[in-house]
């Protein structure tokens, strides 16, 4: 188990999109890297993976999404003190959601579409 | 001689009380015997003292006595006379007392409202004559005129007195006249008291003289007089140059009153008017003779116990100023008012009388509406203007979403296949790509055609089309993804429903925004049936599902552009909501109409659009009635060719239109300065100019930019399809003219309510 991150489970990412293009497409960019993806196609599923499943070093996450959004789920999971601690990288075609994200304490924040390189440089920073 | 007289016709110079003697030097020396005598008094006792003197010293002296009195004077007279212990029943049976009422007399010698004379001898005449029989002397006692005098009427008083004493010049008798001096009272009276003295031969002052018993006395009253009457000239002339002061100052203000150009009003405490300026007349409408002495006539109903209300208030006397309330014309149109009010008083007392005066703010208070009402409207349109700049944003930030998304993912695999993946995931990743790619040119599509919605530019290339055929083929496009998404897709297309005069291909995009709109909102299990038939004198197209369904609230937006029912749908769904907005919009341009039911959320839509059936068709149907399909249309036909100009001429005004033939661009030119065509029809090669140049002429004139026009080109239809639009014609059509399809799309593009060069927003 790597601990370069300080958190457990420092090889599995989890994948937080709605559109099962480009959640397939972030998942087998992070698998071409050597990285364990857990994918969820909302806030709610993101929870439920996160709680019932093995630990993640960093959560990928969308921001508007069907069901329980991205603002909604940072809520859930600042209130949890078993997840609060695990970094949150934000990923959304809009710009202006990407800055309130940074206000909102996600450790960084990408606009679709994503620069495969760029997005690589934050993951190696936290797993 | 005069103190005899006096003396024997028992008339007292010095008061009732005190008989005979008495100084003479007040009397006129030259009064005869018998004498007409004129006695003043001022309290009836004296009066009755003095006929009591004269009538008894008479009835003593065995003459006659005629007493024509009051009733009160003659009781007083008979009982005075009684007490003195004359008879009067004896004197009576003698003829020597005769008593005449007063008024009753004067009625007799009236006629026309003035004494008689001929009345007056037949009466008074008569009456002495009987009492001067056996050489009886007479004397009269008369109140007659003292009555007239008392009425008022002075004329007829003095006329009277007149005819006594023509009547003592055929007569002999003595005449006793009694006025009070009541009658006298104002100082204008002198002359009139001069007059009556001149009608009499002798005058006897009233009491308050002759009351005096020595000379000196009286020299001291008369000096005493004099001095009264001087002060009565001074006061009086003061009290002219007082009058005429006022009179000049009510002069001023009357003058400014009625040249206030401020309504004004005076009223009693019952409204009743007392002035009423010319301000008034003119704003309210009520002449001053209509409104004065009656009831004020312009407060409203609903404000009369208000007004009562205030008018007691001022009664107490306050006054106010600057209350704002409305009045009534005289036709019965509202006058917006600001009324000033205060209580008229008389000097001491309370106030009698109120003053109004009255603004009319009717204009102002318009203006104030009017400007409240432009306030409103640059509210109103400051507010929409907010709302569709949100629209806009709200569509731009909904823009970038989708068009992302699927770059996120094409980049996404992208770098995946730069990796060197192989196998089932470089499949899925040329897959994703693909569909991506298509996704996102379709967006792309939509854009541009909301585009041409907005700009006008949108055009169909009019054929007659075979719609089930083209209803079919969108099915089978869509098929593939609804049994992906495991929904089912039934279709029922009725094979005669058609053919429309339409764009084929923006026909099927209409259909296939539809069924990919019902595929996308129901859910894996659902339904989507297509159900194609033809009706009286349309085909409709009907696309229902088992989806989602649209809440009432939502139902009238969701043809507009830029509208889905909520952001976060439109995330879970994808799409920029523009679909329906474009076929509204396309079915329109083909003369249709769209419609939109459901029952709720989750309960499933319908979509419908219906487009007319080409004319001749429904003609056909109609059994040879024939309506006029163009009836009234005034239509312009540009062609270099004549015998095409008249078969088209011949064909279209056999249906009704008044056509206007050209034979080349200039000729059209002349034709449209003078009128205004509902459609132009015009051939692409023309000599000198072409269409072209004719069609971009019409676009760049401001009366001439909304009429459809209609290019016919020749075989190398293909090619020229594209520019004769791009120049402006809304449709084109290949020569020869299919005369079918030329009457549908002119009755197409005059009849669509909005027409291919429909203004941005609509």
């Amino acid at each position: 188990v790597n601990v370069t991150g300080g958190h457990a489970g420092a090889h599995r990412i989890l994948v937080v999109e709605d559109d099962e293009d480009v959640r397939g497409a972030l998942s087998a960019m992070l698998q071409g890297e050597g990285y364990d993806v857990v994918e969820a196609v909302d806030g709610c599923e993101a929870l439920q993976r996160l709680r019932g499943g093995a630990p993640v070093c960093l959560i990928l996450l969308d921001i508007f999404m069907p069901g329980m959004d991205g603002w909604a789920f940072r809520a859930e999971q600042m209130k949890d003190p078993a997840l609060a601690d695990i970094p949150v990288l934000v990923i959304t075609a809009d710009s202006a959601a990407a800055t309130e994200a940074l206000a909102r304490g996600a450790v960084s924040a990408l606009t679709k579409p994503v620069e495969f390189d760029r997005l690589l440089r934050v993951v190696e920073q936290h797993c | 001689m005069l103190l005899r007289t006096f003396t024997r016709m028992g008339i007292s110079l010095t008061g009732p009380s005190v008989a005979g003697g008495g100084d003479v030097a007040f009397v006129n020396a030259a009064a005869i015997d018998p004498a007409h005598v004129v006695q003043f008094y001022e309290d009836d006792a004296f009066l009755l003292e003095s006929m009591t003197r004269f009538v008894g010293a008479g009835l003593g002296a065995g003459d006659a006595a005629i007493v024509i009195a009051t009733p009160r004077h003659r009781n007083g007279l008979e009982k005075r006379l009684g007490a003195r212990g004359v008879d009067l029943r004896i004197a009576r049976r003698q003829g020597r007392y005769i008593a005449l009422d007063a008024a009753e007399t004067l009625s007799a010698l009236m006629a026309d409202g003035c004494p008689d004379e001929i009345r007056f001898r037949a009466v008074v005449g008569e009456t002495i004559e009987r009492a001067a029989r056996g050489g009886r002397g007479v004397r009269a006692f008369g109140e007659m005129v003292a009555l007239l005098w008392d009425a008022g009427r002075r004329d007829a008083a003095l006329r009277l007195e007149g005819l006594w004493n023509e009547l003592a010049e055929r007569a002999q008798f003595s005449l006793l006249c009694a006025y009070p001096m009541h009658g006298f009272n104002r100082e204008a009276d002198g002359e009139s008291f001069l007059q009556v003295c001149g009608t009499h031969g002798d005058i006897v002052p009233a009491e308050s003289y002759t009351r005096l018993t020595d000379g000196r006395e009286r020299l001291m009253a008369i000096g005493h007089l004099q001095q009264k009457a001087r002060a009565l000239e001074a006061e009086v002339a003061q009290r002219k140059r007082a009058e005429e002061a006022l009179r000049a100052r009510n002069a001023t203000l009357r003058a400014l009153i009625q040249a206030s150009p401020v309504p004004i009003a005076v009223i009693e405490p019952d409204t009743t008017v007392r002035l009423w300026n010319p301000a008034a007349e003119r704003v309210f409408g009520w002449s001053a003779a209509e409104v004065l002495g009656r009831p004020i006539p312009i407060v409203p109903e609903d404000q009369r116990a208000e007004c009562r209300r205030v008018h007691e208030v001022l009664l107490t006397g306050e006054s106010f100023s600057g209350v704002e309330t409305h009045r009534l014309r005289r036709d019965g149109s509202r006058v917006d008012v600001l009324i000033a009010a205060a209580p008229l008083g008389s000097a001491n007392g309370p106030p009698r009388e109120m003053v109004l005066l009255f603004e009319d703010i009717t204009e102002r208070k318009r203006a104030e509406v009017e400007r409240e009402g432009l306030l409103r409207t640059a509210e109103r349109a400051r507010a929409d203007a907010e709302a569709a700049s949100r629209a806009k944003d709200e569509f731009l930030s909904v823009v970038s979403h989708e068009l992302r998304t699927p770059l996120a993912a094409m980049l996404g695999w992208v770098s995946v296949l730069k990796t060197g993946a192989t196998g089932d995931r470089a499949t899925r990743a040329l897959d994703t790509i693909e569909r991506s790619g298509r996704a996102q040119a379709k967006l792309i599509e939509d854009l541009l055609d909301v585009s041409r919605i907005v700009t006008g530019g949108m055009r169909l290339d009019l054929r007659l089309v075979d719609l089930p055929a083209v209803i079919r083929e969108a099915v089978d496009t869509i098929r593939p993804t609804a049994d992906v998404k495991g929904v089912r897709l039934e279709a029922r297309l009725d094979p005669t429903a058609g053919p429309v005069a339409g764009d084929a291909d923006r026909l099927q995009q209409i259909a296939w925004n539809l069924l990919s709109n019902a595929v996308k909102f129901t859910p894996a299990g659902g339904l989507v049936e297509v159900c194609l038939e033809r009706r009286d004198d349309d085909v409709r197209l009907a696309v229902r599902d088992t989806g989602r369904g649209i809440s009432a609230e939502f139902l009238p937006f969701v043809f507009e552009r830029f509208r889905q029912a909520d952001s976060a749908v439109s995330r879970r769904t994808g799409g920029l909501g523009l679909g329906l907005a474009i076929v509204r919009h396309l079915v329109e341009l083909h003369g249709g109409a769209v419609a939109v039911a459901s029952n709720g959320e989750g309960r499933g839509a319908e979509f419908a659009i219906t487009l007319p059936l080409t004319p001749f068709k429904v003609d056909a149907a109609r059994s040879g009635r024939a309506p006029r399909l163009l009836d009234g249309l005034g239509i312009l036909v540009v062609d270099d060719d004549v015998d095409t100009q008249e078969s088209l001429r011949i064909l279209l005004e056999a249906l009704g239109a008044r056509v206007t033939t050209a034979g080349s661009v200039r000729e059209a030119r002349e034709a449209l300065r003078r009128l205004t065509p509902d459609a132009v029809v015009s051939d692409i090669g023309l000599p000198d100019e072409d269409g072209y140049a004719l069609v971009r002429e019409l676009r760049a004139t401001d009366r001439l930019r909304p009429i459809p026009a209609i290019a016919v080109t020749g075989r190398d239809a293909g090619q020229d399809a594209g520019r004769a639009v791009a120049a402006g014609y809304q449709v084109r059509l290949d020569k020869p003219v299919d005369l079918e399809l030329l009457v549908a799309a002119i009755s197409q593009l005059t009849v669509a309510p909005q027409g291919a060069s429909a203004a941005p927003g609509r």
